[in-house]
């Protein structure tokens, strides 16, 4: 189910937000359990087995591993090894078995069938979250949850089920067992889901025909201009829709008492791509950082250079089985690892902050054509339209799109700047924008949510890019 | 106003929408909801789900009012476009469609199809260009607006009357000039939607009438009280159509359709595709679906279908105060729907054929095969491009009975084999999946009695095929005749009739 569609808001919100507050406190668990489950179901119905065999393998694994906690150090990392390997071995048959027969057919010239295997939507997420709570037990950081419908809502929780924000275990066990809900929280939760709702279905679901129109052309053949539009409008579809979901997500947790991470920062100001993968998907970046980042030794021990290589590779398959997801893990963890050794070598070079940006900016936009192409070849023909200097620059339906959208893309631009945290700043140092604010405010959000919903009943299906991961 | 009265509102307001729309419209779904589980055959949960979704969006409450704020806001943002690149409102306020750039060479091919049928039967057939919604110096497209519909109809009208088939392109008639069976070009289309309004129908049919007339002789009648509006009453209402469903009333204006009742007496009946009566009474009753009605009137009402029989294959009109008038066959879809409707005032029979809905052309064929026409009027519209089909008639069909040895006497306790030899003198080979058969009619009557050509095999032009009619016995009467004749079954009757007189001896 799709935060954003008319049955989600109209239908399983309220009746979940109803049930969930008139229940008794101890049964309220249980109930956001089974409506978690009825959630994902709903989308794919037989693979909510293959969700519920990760909950039931990592609930066994975590009494294993409690039950192992003061044995041998060989026995406690068997039981480990054996938890790892069960949740990846899910997640590589879903995901990656296609993947990996076709490269072995590609080198070793063999050919062994494709099974064409659908992929159960946010398997990525659900099973690093249950990865998240065995690593968290293992290290100790955690205690084992005995209940397994704490086990299971920790990893079926609806609202960052199927497209995040990742919530290691560490963050939110105590908040499964005691949560409190109030009025101003409540509030929070609706206005963040007002926002992130009008993130997704105003503005990238704008972008997304600007960028498919770019995208769909035949490759090689997107005029310059056109093609550098196209690049521009997916890296703002991609960051509204992903952090518009995160939005919702924090959103509706909060409304039922929880508190995520962020995930987002306004990565598109950052001044380096090691800035950047501060501000972007933070709890993928948390995640790696602690569970593979610094088990390899971080920067302290091993090959500091090595370590960030294999992270970004693992970061560019975590998105998809695809090579050019791999490259685009890899262009990024590249110029990371080349920031990294102009520090950690003391060279200076100093640059106008407007060129530090510009800098990222252009890696990240080149990034994500890489992210958006269907095939690594699609990637690079696209890119070289984007720097076909001298062939044509725009076609028509590029000034069309141009004309149409051109107040969008201000707004858009506006949007990825820090713009409401210095207001809400300036409102709590002036009386007289606190005033104006507080009138302002209920009335924006009620203005947005409207509109938002008048773009939901009229767009048809349009489901979130990391729903495919 | 403090902190906890801002949080109140947002939450009051947040929780009152969703709640309400929620009981309001979950009320509407049982009934829904059974119909898509008993439509369900396949056990694909995923695909239930998905209609229950849809559904789901479409009742919502106030879905009406919330398009209208979308298309409001649209308007605000100075927007053009609605949707994935769906439509695009134009200069003048029309919604215009992206991408119609498909070639008519199908539909050249199918139509060619359809005259080689026609000829076979000598009825006259005509085409009608409907007109492109993109009308020349009226219409401002912008650059990267993709609508080739011009430029492809002017390829299709050339050919077509290259190929000897008379062509009304309805375009020449759209002008401001105000002279006789002109539209003017922002009356010829709906702003909203795809179809045509009802002047510009009712305009197209004084053109239709006037050139059937010219170019074969065809005599209508009651034109002069059938054609003039002065003999209507007309009733207005709002229309939003089709094309604006998904951006509401604030984005373009609201139409007004107008349905013309008429004032003089109209007697008519309508027959389905087999021919049995469905209706018989006035214009109303008849050719009308009763919309007014409707106890609850507005702007979403979609008075195009409140004329004829929308979704059906074909079906005819009979009026029963014009029984020496012209017989007609209109090949259309939905877009002539109320020219066809007011034709029926001028014709004694008029049989409507909407080849989407017609699977196979079976329809289409069987009719051309039985009934006489006066002329066949083939309106084209997009959606026909790829529907249009008549059985694909044999070229120059013909057939000479060469021998056969059916006898002249018959025992009235004795039954008889009859061999009989057809050679081909067409040019298109005959076989089984053609349906090439030899019917026997007897004492003049077609009691469907036909010989197949045998499986596998297929007879070139220029060969021989004998068929066998077995079990032929004596009929009560004291003499019979039967005749021989060649058939595509549903298509056409071809080649040499032979008869034989045949005595019964008690």
């Amino acid at each position: 189910m799709v935060f954003s569609s008319v049955i989600f808001i109209f239908a399983f919100l309220p009746f979940t937000m109803t049930g969930y507050f008139i229940i008794r406190k101890e049964l309220r668990n249980a109930f956001l359990l089974v409506m978690s489950l009825l959630f994902y179901a709903w989308g794919e119905p037989k693979f909510v087995f293959v969700m519920i065999a990760s909950i039931v393998a990592n609930y066994i694994m975590g009494l294993l591993i409690d039950k192992t906690k003061n044995g041998a150090l060989f026995e406690r990392r068997l039981v480990l090894l054996v938890a790892v390997v069960l949740n990846l071995s899910i997640l590589f048959y879903y995901k990656y078995f296609d993947f990996f027969i076709s490269n072995i057919n590609n080198i070793a010239k063999t050919n062994f069938p494709l099974e064409h295997i659908a992929l159960p939507i946010g398997i990525s997420f659900f099973t690093f979250q249950g990865m998240s709570y065995i690593f968290d037990l293992y290290l100790g950081n955690v205690r084992v949850q005995k209940n397994f419908i704490n086990i299971a809502l920790y990893i079926a929780l609806f609202p960052q089920l199927i497209a995040g924000p990742i919530v290691r275990y560490i963050d939110v066990n105590e908040q499964i067992v005691n949560r409190k809900i109030s009025l101003e929280k409540f509030s929070e939760g609706i206005k963040r889901f007002i926002i992130g709702l009008s993130k997704k279905i105003i503005i990238s679901n704008a972008f997304a025909v600007v960028a498919d129109s770019a995208f769909d052309m035949p490759a090689g053949t997107v005029p310059l201009a056109l093609a550098w539009m196209g690049a521009v409008a997916y890296t703002f579809q991609i960051y509204f829709d992903f952090s518009g979901y995160s939005d919702m997500a924090i959103g509706l947790g909060k409304m039922l008492g929880f508190e995520f991470l962020e995930n987002f920062n306004y990565p598109y100001i950052s001044k380096s791509v090691t800035e950047f993968w501060r501000r972007w998907h933070i709890s993928l970046s948390t995640w790696f950082r602690d569970y593979i980042y610094i088990p390899l030794g971080g920067n302290r021990k091993g090959n500091v250079y090595f370590n960030l290589l294999i992270v970004f590779f693992v970061t560019g398959l975590w998105h998809g089985a695809s090579w050019n997801f791999i490259v685009w893990g890899l262009w990024h963890g590249l110029f990371l690892i080349a920031e990294r050794v102009i520090r950690n070598k003391n060279i200076s070079i100093k640059m106008p902050s407007v060129i530090k940006w510009l800098y990222t900016i252009f890696v990240v936009i080149i990034g994500w054509v890489m992210f958006r192409a269907v095939t690594l070849s699609d990637a690079l023909a696209y890119i070289g339209c984007m720097f076909s200097f001298g062939g044509e620059l725009i076609n028509g339906t590029g000034i069309l799109l141009l004309r149409e959208n051109i107040l969008l893309f201000v707004v858009a631009v506006i949007g990825c700047l820090p713009i409401l945290p210095k207001i809400r700043e300036m409102s709590e140092t002036k009386v007289i924008f606190a005033k104006a604010k507080s009138f302002a405010s209920p009335v924006a959000y009620i203005v947005m949510f409207v509109i938002a919903i008048s773009f939901t009943v009229t767009s048809t299906y349009n489901p979130f890019i990391y729903f495919n991961f | 106003m403090n902190k906890k009265t801002q949080n109140s509102i947002i939450v009051i307001f947040f929780v009152s929408i969703i709640v309400f729309l929620f009981t309001s419209t979950i009320l509407k779904m049982p009934p829904i909801l059974i119909n898509i589980l008993n439509e369900s055959s396949d056990s694909d949960t995923k695909k239930i789900t998905q209609k229950i979704e849809n559904a789901y969006r479409e009742i919502i409450n106030k879905r009406n009012d919330l398009v209208d704020i979308y298309g409001f806001s649209q308007n605000l943002l100075n927007k053009k476009i609605i949707g994935n690149m769906d439509f695009y409102k134009d200069n003048n306020g029309v919604m215009q469609v992206f991408n119609l750039d498909d070639e008519y060479k199908n539909f050249y091919t199918r139509m060619l199809e359809l005259k080689n049928t026609a000829d076979s039967r000598n009825i006259p057939i005509m085409y009608v260009q409907a007109p492109s919604r993109v009308i020349d110096n009226y219409t401002e497209t912008p650059e990267g607006f993709v609508n080739n519909e011009n430029h492809n109809m002017d390829v299709l009208v050339d050919s077509l009357e290259k190929s000897s088939i008379p062509v009304i392109d309805y375009r020449k008639y759209i002008s401001e000039s105000g002279d006789k069976n002109t539209i003017a070009p922002q009356n010829v289309f709906f702003k909203t939607d795809l179809h045509m309004t009802t002047e510009s129908e009712l305009n197209l049919l004084n053109i239709v009438t006037e050139k059937l007339e010219t170019e074969f002789d065809i005599k209508f009648e009651n034109k002069e009280q059938v054609l003039n509006k002065d003999n209507y009453k007309i009733k207005s209402y709002d229309f939003l159509g089709n094309y604006s469903r998904s951006s509401g009333r604030y984005f373009t204006d609201i139409d007004t359709f107008n349905i013309y009742h008429p004032k003089f007496d109209t007697d008519l009946q309508l027959m389905d595709e087999n021919n049995m009566l469905l209706r018989q009474g006035n214009f109303e009753s008849v050719v009308m679906n009763g919309y007014e009605n409707s106890s609850n009137i507005n702007k979403y009402i979609y008075w195009v279908v409140n004329f004829a029989q929308y979704q059906k294959p074909c079906y005819e009109y009979v009026n029963l105060k014009n029984e020496n008038a012209p017989r007609i066959m209109i090949v259309m879809d939905s877009l002539g729907l109320r020219m066809a409707s007011y034709m029926v005032g001028v014709c004694s029979n008029l049989t409507i054929v909407d080849p989407r809905f017609d699977v196979g052309g079976d329809c289409l064929s069987e009719k051309l095969m039985y009934r006489d026409y006066d002329a066949i009027v083939v309106l084209q519209e997009i959606s026909l491009k790829n529907s249009l089909l008549v059985k694909n008639s044999l070229r120059n069909a013909n057939a000479e009975i060469v021998s056969h040895n059916a006898p002249v006497y018959i025992k009235r306790d004795k039954s008889y084999t009859i061999d009989i030899t057809v050679k081909n003198t067409g040019e298109d080979t005959w076989s089984k999946e053609q349906d090439v058969k030899l019917c026997i009619l007897q004492d003049g009557n077609d009691y469907g009695y036909r010989i197949n050509i045998n499986d596998g095999e297929y007879i070139e032009a220029g060969e021989k095929y004998t068929f066998h009619l077995n079990g032929f016995v004596a009929p009560p009467e004291n003499s019979t005749f039967i005749e021989f004749q060649m058939v595509q079954d549903g298509v056409q009757w071809f080649g040499e009739k032979e008869k034989v007189d045949i005595k019964i001896l008690e």
